[in-house]
C-alpha cells in the first residue's frame, strides 16, 4: 500500500519543530531589521522613509535566501541525507515541510516590515504596496527556485550560484534571443533587432508579467493573481517531477543531474561570448560568429571541467558541443534561407498611404486637447499615430512616395556612406498594413556610390521640404501661432546673447525667406545630406559634415562664427513649441540676414 | 520476511550492485558481510530507500518496499557515519523521531538511556563517537522497528559496551520478531550472534546461508604426517585452504572430513588428527578466496 499523500500526518508538528530550530534565526533576522529599519532612521534623524523599507526587503532577501540554503542543505551531505532520507518521510514531503517552515518565515519577516511601511509617510514617485507586490512574488518563486535547485544540485554552494542562475534564468534566455536576434540584423538587410526585440517582448515572451514588473505599474489586477498562481504551480511541479528523479547516491557532486548540468553549461557558454560580443562590435559578421564559436567552446569546455571536476570530459559533453554547433549553423542557414527573400521586398507606390523616414524608433506625440502626450515604439505605431506624432514625418504625397521607394531600392545595393548613420523606413499600405526596415550604413571611406544621387531627388520634392521642415516651407504655419519669445546667441570669438529688442528687430517672414533661400541650395546640392534629411521635425541642426566641401570636424564648435537662434511658439490652448536653428555662414543668406539684425 | 529480489544498481557506468538476493526471516539477526568497497552499505541503504535501485525489488512480508509504502514505515537505518541535527540532544531527537515512527516508546528510551548511561539532555555533539553510537542505538531500539538495519555498529565500541548491545538487540528480536540486518567488518562479533550471513563481493551475493550450515559445510582440520606431505585429491571432499606451521598442517575443507582422513591415512602415516571449529572469519576468508579475493601473493 502507498502513501499518497503529499504531507506528512504530522506536518503540522514537524513544522513548529522545525520553526522552533529556528528561533535563533528569527531573533537575528528582527535585530536586523529593527536596526536597519526603525533604529538607524532615528538615530540619523531621518524619518523612516521608503529607501528603508526596501533595504528591509532587499535584507528579508538576503535571510530567506540563506535559510533555503541551509534548509535544503541535507540534499547536499551524504551523511545528513542518509539520515533524513531514511527516516518514514517521501522526499516530498521533507520537501513541503521545508517550503511551509521557509514560507512562514517569509511571511513573519515581511509581515512585520508590512506593518512598519504602514507608518510612514510614502512620496509621490512611489507606492510601497508596488514594492511589496513585486517583492512578495519574487520571495515565493524564489523559495521554490532554492527547493528546486537543491533538489538538482549535490553541493550547497553549488545550489547557492544555481538559485541565482535559476531565478536570473528567464532573463538569460532573453540576453540569448536577443543575441539571436542581432544575428538576424547582421544576416539579412532590411530586419532590425532592435525591432524584434522589442515586438518580441511586448506581444510574446513578457518578462514584464514574469517578473511582475508590469503590476507595480498597473496595480493589482486579478491577471497578478492568475500570473502568480500559474508561476507557483509551475515552479512546484518542476519541483515534484525533478524530485522523484533526483539520484541521491549523488550529493556532493556539484550538479546531481546530467540534463541540469548541460543545460546550465550551454547557457552560460552561450551568455560569456554574448557578453564579450559588446567589445567586438566593431568587428564584422564572419568575426563575430568566429568569436562566437570560439569562445563558446572555451567556456563550454571549462564549465564542464568545473562540473564534472575533471579535465576529462564525458563523450555526452562532447556530443551536445557538436549538437550546439549543428544547431547554431542550422540556425544561420536557415536564417539566411528563409529571410533572403524579404531583404528585396519594396512596395509598388500605388500600394502606399504613406512612408516614414527617420533614425528614430521612439515616436513621441504631443499632449492635444482630450488626449494626453504619449510615446509608443515604431513597431506599434499605427499610421494615424505615426500621422500624429511631434517627432517624426511622414510623407503621403505621390511625388515623394515614389521617391522614397527609389532611396529604399539604393539602400538595399548599398549599405556605405559617407559616415555611419541609421536609417529607418515604414511603409503604411493602404490595405492597413506594415513595412519596416532597418539600414545600418556604415561609414566608408572614399565613399563612391549613388545614395546623395537619389537623396536629391527626395530632398528636392515639395512633398519633403513641406513635411521635415514647415516652419520654412509651410505657407500657412504662422497663422495660427504667435512667436512668444525670440533669442539668438552668436558664438565667434566671444559668445554673445542678443535678445535686447529682437522681437521688433527680427521679422519672421524675412527669416524664414533667407533661410528658404539657404536650404534650397543646400538640398541642391545634396552633399551628404542624408542625415539632414532624416532628422526629426524642423530640426535644422546641420553639421558641417553635411557639406562634402568640408572634412569633417572634431566638435561644431570649430566653426569660427555661428548665431543659434531659438524660437518658441504659442498655439492652440497656450501650446509651446520650442525651435533651435544653427546658422553658420554655410547658411549665407540667413546669416547675413543675422548680422544686420545684430548690428 | 524480508526479501532483496535481482536489485541492481549502477553509478554511472559502474554497477555498484548486480542482481543482490537476500531472504532474512522474521527474527533473524542476518550479517552482511564483505571485501572493502563491496557495496554493503549502498545496498542498505536501497533496502530502506535512500537509493532507488535500477531493477528489481526489495520486499517485507510480500509488500513492495518503497519509497511511498506504508510497510517502510516499520524500518530503521542507523548509519555507519553518524549524522544528527545541529544543537540536538538525544532528548530532542528522540521527541523529532517521535513524530515519524508510531511505535516510538518513551519507557524502552528511558530504559535504554539508563541501560547505556548516556546523559539525554546532552547534546550530542559534544558525545563521544562511542556514546553516539550508542544514542543512535537507543534511538533504534526505542522506535520498535520490525526492520533494523545496522551498518557497523559496534565499530569503535569497547567490549562491554558491545556486549552490551548484543544483549538488548538479541532481546528484542527474541521478544518482537524484529528482523536484523547488520552489516560488519568484525566477524567474531558477528559470529556470535548471527542467524544467517550473507557474503558480498564485487556487488554481488556470492554465499547466503544459515550460519549453522555454513559451519558444517566448511570444516577446519590440523594435523601432522611423519613424511613430507605432498598434497592429497579425493571426491568427497576439496581442499578451500592450506597452512603449514612447522610439521603441523591447518587445513580448511569442504565435504567429508572423514573420507579426507582415510585419504591421508591411506597415504601417510598421520602422527596427529584433530577437527577444529570453524569461525565466520574462516568462512569469510574462504569464500571471498573462492572469488579470487585475498589470494594475490606478496612477492608474486
Amino acid at each position: 500500500m502507498e502513501q499518497k499523500n503529499w504531507m506528512h500526518k504530522n506536518t503540522g508538528k514537524l513544522v513548529v519543530n522545525g520553526l522552533k530550530e529556528k528561533r535563533s534565526w528569527f531573533l537575528v533576522s528582527f535585530v536586523i531589521l529593527f536596526i536597519t529599519v526603525v533604529i538607524i532612521p532615528i538615530i540619523t534623524r531621518s524619518t523612516i522613509r521608503e529607501g528603508f523599507i526596501i533595504a528591509g526587503i532587499v535584507e528579508v532577501f538576503f535571510l530567506v535566501f540563506i535559510n533555503c540554503m541551509i534548509d535544503f542543505s541535507y540534499l547536499h551531505d551524504a551523511r545528513k541525507l542518509g539520515y533524513y532520507a531514511s527516516k518514514p518521510m517521501t522526499d516530498l514531503q521533507r520537501i513541503n515541510a521545508t517550503l511551509v517552515i521557509n514560507l512562514i518565515y517569509t511571511a513573519v519577516l515581511i509581515g512585520a516590515l508590512y506593518i512598519v511601511s504602514l507608518f510612514i509617510e510614502t512620496n509621490i514617485y512611489m507606492s510601497l504596496n508596488d514594492v511589496f507586490m513585486v517583492a512578495i512574488p519574487w520571495l515565493l518563486a524564489g523559495i521554490l527556485t532554492a527547493g528546486i535547485t537543491g533538489v538538482l544540485t549535490g553541493n550547497t554552494i553549488a545550489a547557492s550560484l544555481g538559485t541565482i542562475i535559476n531565478f536570473t534564468l528567464p532573463l538569460s534566455l532573453l540576453a540569448i534571443i536577443n543575441y539571436f536576434f542581432r544575428i538576424v540584423e547582421d544576416i539579412t538587410v532590411g530586419f532590425s533587432s532592435n525591432m524584434m526585440f522589442n515586438l518580441f517582448v511586448d506581444k510574446v515572451y513578457r518578462i514584464d508579467i514574469l517578473y511582475f514588473v508590469k503590476y507595480a505599474e498597473t496595480g493589482m489586477s486579478w491577471s497578478y493573481w492568475l500570473v502568480l498562481a500559474g508561476i507557483l504551480c509551475l515552479l512546484y511541479g518542476l519541483l515534484l517531477w525533478l524530485s522523484k528523479r533526483r539520484k541521491h547516491e549523488r550529493a556532493g557532486e556539484l550538479v546531481v543531474s546530467d540534463g541540469y548540468k548541460h543545460f546550465i553549461a550551454i547557457i552560460i557558454a552561450t551568455l560569456l561570448p554574448i557578453a564579450f560580443s559588446a567589445i567586438l562590435w566593431q568587428v564584422g559578421f564572419i568575426g563575430k560568429v568566429v568569436n562566437f564559436l570560439i569562445l563558446f567552446a572555451l567556456a563550454y569546455y571549462l564549465i564542464n571541467a568545473v562540473l564534472e571536476k575533471s579535465f576529462r570530459l564525458s563523450a555526452l559533453t562532447y556530443k551536445l558541443f557538436g549538437g550546439f554547433i549543428v544547431f547554431f549553423v542550422l540556425f544561420l542557414g536557415i536564417v539566411n534561407f528563409t529571410t533572403s527573400r524579404f531583404e528585396g521586398k519594396v512596395p509598388e507606390a500605388s500600394e502606399i498611404s504613406s512612408i516614414y523616414v527617420g533614425n528614430s524608433q521612439w515616436i513621441y506625440r504631443q499632449e492635444e486637447e482630450g488626449r494626453p502626450s504619449e510615446s509608443r515604439q515604431l513597431y506599434n505605431a499605427t499610421e494615424d499615430f505615426m500621422r500624429s506624432a511631434s517627432n517624426v514625418n511622414v510623407y503621403d504625397d505621390p511625388e515623394t512616395i515614389d521617391s522614397i521607394i527609389q532611396l529604399h531600392r539604393q539602400l538595399i545595393k548599398d549599405q556605405s556612406y559617407y559616415y555611419g548613420t541609421t536609417v529607418m523606413i515604414s511603409y503604411y499600405y493602404h490595405n492597413g498594413e506594415v513595412l519596416h526596415r532597418h539600414y545600418n550604413l556604415t561609414e566608408t571611406e572614399s565613399y563612391e556610390g549613388d545614395l546623395d544621387h537619389v537623396l536629391k531627388e527626395w530632398v528636392n520634392t515639395e512633398g519633403f521640404k513641406r513635411i521635415r521642415m514647415p516652419f520654412i516651407y509651410e505657407e500657412d504655419y504662422l497663422t495660427d501661432k504667435i512667436i512668444s519669445d525670440l533669442r539668438l546667441h552668436f558664438e565667434g570669438e566671444r559668445y554673445q546673447e542678443i535678445s535686447q529688442g529682437l522681437m521688433d528687430r527680427l521679422d519672421v517672414e524675412t527669416l524664414r525667406r533667407h533661410l528658404r533661400r539657404d536650404l534650397d541650395f543646400y538640398l541642391a546640392e545634396c552633399d551628404k545630406c542624408l542625415q539632414f534629411a532624416i532628422q526629426g521635425k524642423d530640426d535644422y541642426w546641420l553639421y558641417d559634415y553635411d557639406y562634402r566641401s568640408y572634412d569633417r570636424p572634431a566638435t561644431p564648435s570649430s566653426v569660427e562664427k555661428l548665431y543659434y537662434l531659438e524660437i518658441t511658439f504659442e498655439g492652440e490652448q497656450n501650446r509651446k513649441n520650442f525651435m533651435s536653428i544653427r546658422v553658420t555662414e554655410r547658411f549665407e543668406s540667413t546669416f547675413q540676414y543675422l548680422e544686420t539684425i545684430v548690428q | 520476511m524480508l526479501r532483496v529480489d535481482k536489485l541492481s544498481k549502477n553509478f554511472r557506468s559502474f554497477q555498484v550492485l548486480k542482481d543482490i538476493h537476500i531472504n532474512a526471516n522474521e527474527g533473524q539477526i542476518y550479517g552482511l558481510v564483505g571485501s572493502n568497497g563491496c557495496g554493503k552499505t549502498t545496498l542498505l541503504k536501497h533496502i530502506i530507500q535512500v537509493f532507488r535501485q535500477d531493477s528489481g525489488q526489495v520486499y517485507f512480508n510480500d509488500q513492495v518496499v518503497g519509497e511511498r509504502s506504508e510497510v517502510i514505515k516499520d524500518f530503521y537505518y542507523v548509519q555507519d557515519d553518524l549524522f544528527f541535527p545541529h544543537g540536538s540532544t538525544l532528548n530532542s531527537l528522540f521527541n523529532f523521531e517521535g513524530l515519524l515512527y508510531d511505535q516510538m516508546s518513551v519507557e524502552k528510551f528511558n530504559k535504554l538511556t539508563t541501560y547505556f548511561k548516556i546523559d539525554p539532555n546532552k547534546k550530542l555533539a559534544n558525545m563521544s563517537k562511542g556514546q553516539k553510537k550508542q544514542a543512535a542505538f537507543v534511538l533504534a531500539m526505542s522506535a520498535n522497528p520490525k526492520v533494523l538495519l545496522l551498518d557497523e555498529i559496534v565499530d569503535g565500541l569497547d567490549a562491554v559496551i558491545r556486549r552490551k548491545f548484543w544483549n538488548v538487540l538479541i532481546k528484542d528480536v527474541v521478544g518482537n520478531n524484529m528482523t536484523v540486518i547488520i552489516s560488519s567488518h568484525d566477524l567474531k562479533e558477528l559470529d556470535n550472534i548471527c542467524d544467517k550471513v550473507g557474503i558480498m563481493h564485487e556487488g554481488t551475493i556470492i554465499k547466503e546461508e544459515e550460519m549453522s550450515s555454513l559451519k558444517e559445510n566448511l570444516k577446519r582440520v590440523q594435523f601432522a604426517v611423519a613424511e613430507d606431505f605432498e598434497g592429497i585429491s579425493g571426491d568427497e571432499f576439496q581442499i578451500v585452504k592450506r597452512i603449514q606451521v612447522g610439521k603441523v598442517y591447518f587445513m580448511t575443507l569442504r565435504g567429508n572430513v572423514e573420507a579426507f582422513r582415510k585419504a591421508l591415512e591411506e597415504r601417510y602415516q598421520v602422527l596427529i588428527f584433530d577437527e577444529l571449529a570453524v569461525n565466520l572469519e574462516e568462512i569469510f576468508i574462504a569464500e571471498l578466496g573462492g572469488a579470487g579475493y585475498g589470494t594475490e601473493e606478496l612477492d608474486a
